[in-house]
């Protein structure tokens, strides 16, 4: 079984490095969506749509609907990154 | 025969199991009892009947499902492993109670699935070990590490399990008439029959299959209840005009605070308790160990998305129960003649008037002016369980689905009972006594120490439930901020940041760990908060001082040795197997 030395170094730290970022920038939308319609409560809570008030509809689907959608899109996407930089799973 | 057909053919003949449960009830050919019984001895059998098929005397087996377990599986398992009791029985209620601020726990409980798929499901999977306490052991060089992590690991799930056999016994007692003492040994039962013989293995395909009832039993009375009122059986779409009326008929009452809006000044803690529930969520380690059981990282990856899937989906019904239950208790309670309330007040009020009624009853009804008319004050709630237990009789359904909501409620507590206790018998059996006590041990010494100890931590759960410790159900919410703050930080850094060491490990892990401990105490006996944060949402000053804590302490001391920064590197890439290369298993 081949271990990680067998991969390019510079392969390893590019792999490393957009994955962090797009780690970041996961993490950042994830608490953008949450904190979000917090913060806004009274404002958003003043719209209404199918009934919902806004701020009540997030904390109560909108973000949890977008926390799923934030998990797919990380596994698909690094599943390509670990192609891209040949550190992908031997089958 | 695939999984996917079993499980189908499954679910199916539940379905019509339920409803041939339906026509005898309708033919009169059996009551209450035998309904509640046959729910009983029938789930419990298919769980015991996994348990003993999935039998096996291979530790690869016992601890990790021979990490052959498919990522949609997975997510059904991690899905009944998550969902407790309190989950299935109580959130509604909360919700209930508090409207807006009670999300706090719905938005909380689904969003640490973000950080545990982004921060440490793929890279525990990649790293390919049996316990949390593994994970730390390799990574910060050594037995001090396992200790600090196995006793966390073991003082967050008995707390967990103490309250889901008290979950058991409650349901048994409310459903079944059994005493409450009666009622936990049985669950304990339940438990024991599906975990002892095939340990990971046989729990993961049992929490499939509770999964599967759970989830079918929550849906149903509120589905029913929504296609009474607007014709369609979606209940998370519909109750949008509920909440509307809601609004109108508050703002017609002259109520202050609407339901759907936050209590004034409430932004912080909302904050806070959120935020806590998904570190803890991201740190409890009998969720963690769940993504040790795929077969790849990349499944471990795609298992996240399905637990959350299969979570979601009670969590975003969850509100749905509490505006209805809100709404029918606002328009066909409040307001009514006390002589002429509906038939389901009569079924769970515990007192009408004065006059007992059911002893196991949620509620009083109390006519405080002497008027003849409930106002909203006249309806004293014990237990707002009530908003999930009496949904089905609100929608006019026959007893059978109060029936299928008692296997449901049974259901998830057995699973998340299940999932514990595996964590505490193996932090004991592989942590304390394979690695640490005797490492010579044979593989037939390992399995029987895992479920001799398995034995006794569910006997000694059962038995510390039997006091009926009310601060065990404070303790759990507690458990969050705990595990988060505790675990969390360690686990994140010992992965992303290289340089972490041993000892800034540990000092992070107790500072994070005594941190929300020491504010749990001072808010709950003392009412002392920092910043006006509530006790329950310790972890979001825990959590940062683990962090920081960890960061300080291991610059203050050598980074850790080459092996294990190598090993850091492995986990970090989905190629390669790193347990070979540490030289462990």
């Amino acid at each position: 079984m081949a271990g990680v030395r067998d991969i390019d170094k510079k392969a390893r730290e590019a792999y490393w490095l957009e994955t962090t970022r797009f780690t970041w920038l996961i993490v950042i939308l994830w608490f953008v969506s949450w904190v979000g319609p917090l913060v806004l409560h009274s404002w958003l809570n003043k719209f209404v749509v199918f009934g919902f008030p806004l701020s009540y509809w997030f904390e109560a689907q909108g973000s949890l609907a977008f926390f799923i959608v934030l998990i797919v899109w990380y596994a698909i996407k690094m599943n390509k990154l670990d192609q891209k930089y040949g550190v992908a799973e031997e089958v | 025969m695939s999984w996917g057909r079993i499980f189908s053919i499954y679910t199916g003949s539940f379905i019509v199991f339920t409803i041939l449960l339906a026509i005898l009830e309708y033919a009169g050919a059996i009551g209450k009892t035998g309904i509640g019984y046959t729910f009983l001895i029938v789930t419990i059998g298919v769980y015991a009947l996994i348990g003993v098929l999935s039998r096996t005397a291979k530790p690869d087996q016992y601890y990790v499902a021979g990490r052959g377990v498919p990522a949609f599986f997975n997510g059904m398992a991690t899905g009944a492993d998550w969902m407790s009791a309190a989950s299935f029985i109580s959130m509604a209620g909360a919700l209930y109670a508090t409207g807006f601020d009670g999300l706090a726990y719905v938005t909380g409980w689904t969003g640490g699935y973000v950080l545990l798929a982004v921060y440490l499901a793929p890279y525990l999977r990649k790293f390919g070990a049996y316990t949390i306490p593994d994970f730390l052991a390799l990574r910060y060089g050594g037995n001090a590490a396992r200790v600090v992590g196995l006793l966390m690991a073991i003082g967050a799930s008995f707390t967990y399990l103490i309250a889901q056999i008290t979950g058991v016994g409650i349901i048994m007692g409310r459903f079944l008439g059994f005493d409450f003492n009666v009622g936990a040994f049985v669950g304990l039962a339940g438990i024991l029959v599906c975990s002892m013989l095939g340990g990971m293995r046989a729990v993961t395909w049992t929490q499939v299959a509770q999964y599967i009832i759970l989830i079918i039993a929550y849906i149903t009375p509120v589905a029913m209840l929504s296609y009474k009122h607007f014709g369609v059986p979606l209940p998370e779409f519909t109750y949008g005009r509920v909440l509307q009326d809601i609004t109108a008929i508050e703002t017609q009452l002259g109520v202050q605070k609407l339901w759907v809006d936050m209590v004034p000044g409430g932004m912080l803690n909302w904050f806070a308790l959120c935020f806590c529930m998904m570190v803890g969520t991201a740190g409890l380690p009998h969720i963690l160990m769940r993504y040790y059981t795929t077969p790849s990282v990349r499944e471990a990856r795609e298992s996240v998305g399905w637990s959350l899937f299969f979570i979601f989906l009670l969590y975003f019904t969850a509100p749905s129960y509490a505006a209805f239950a809100k709404w029918t208790v606002l328009k066909d309670v409040v307001g009514k003649k006390i002589t002429e309330l509906p038939e389901w007040v009569h079924k769970w009020g515990d007192t009408i008037d004065g006059v007992a009624n059911n002893k196991l009853g949620l509620f009083d009804i109390v006519d405080k002016n002497k008027d003849g008319i409930l106002q909203l004050g006249d309806l004293v709630i014990k237990s707002t369980d009530f908003v999930v237990l009496a949904t089905p009789e609100i929608a006019g359904l026959p007893y059978v689905i109060t029936g299928l909501v008692m296997a449901g409620g049974l259901a998830a507590a057995l699973s998340t009972a299940d999932g514990l206790l595996l964590t505490i018998s193996n932090a004991l059996s592989h942590d304390l006594y394979y690695k640490i006590i005797d490492p010579h041990a044979s593989i037939v010494r390992r399995l029987t120490a895992a479920r001799l100890l398995l034995v006794v931590a569910a006997v000694a759960g059962a038995y510390v439930a039997t006091f009926r410790i009310n601060i065990i159900v404070a303790v759990v919410a507690y458990a969050f901020a705990l595990a988060g703050s505790g675990f969390f930080p360690a686990l994140v850094m010992g992965i992303f940041w290289k340089r972490a060491n041993k000892q800034g490990a540990i000092a992070g892990m107790i500072a994070g760990f005594m941190t929300a401990l020491i504010l749990l105490v001072l808010g709950r006996n003392w009412g002392i908060y920092i910043l006006g944060v509530k006790e329950i949402g310790a972890g979001v000053f825990g959590v940062p001082v683990g962090f920081i804590v960890i960061w300080v302490v291991s610059l203050m001391f050598p980074p850790p040795d080459q092996q294990t920064q190598d090993l850091v590197e492995e986990v970090r890439y989905p190629k390669g197997t790193t347990m070979k290369l540490a030289g462990i298993e």
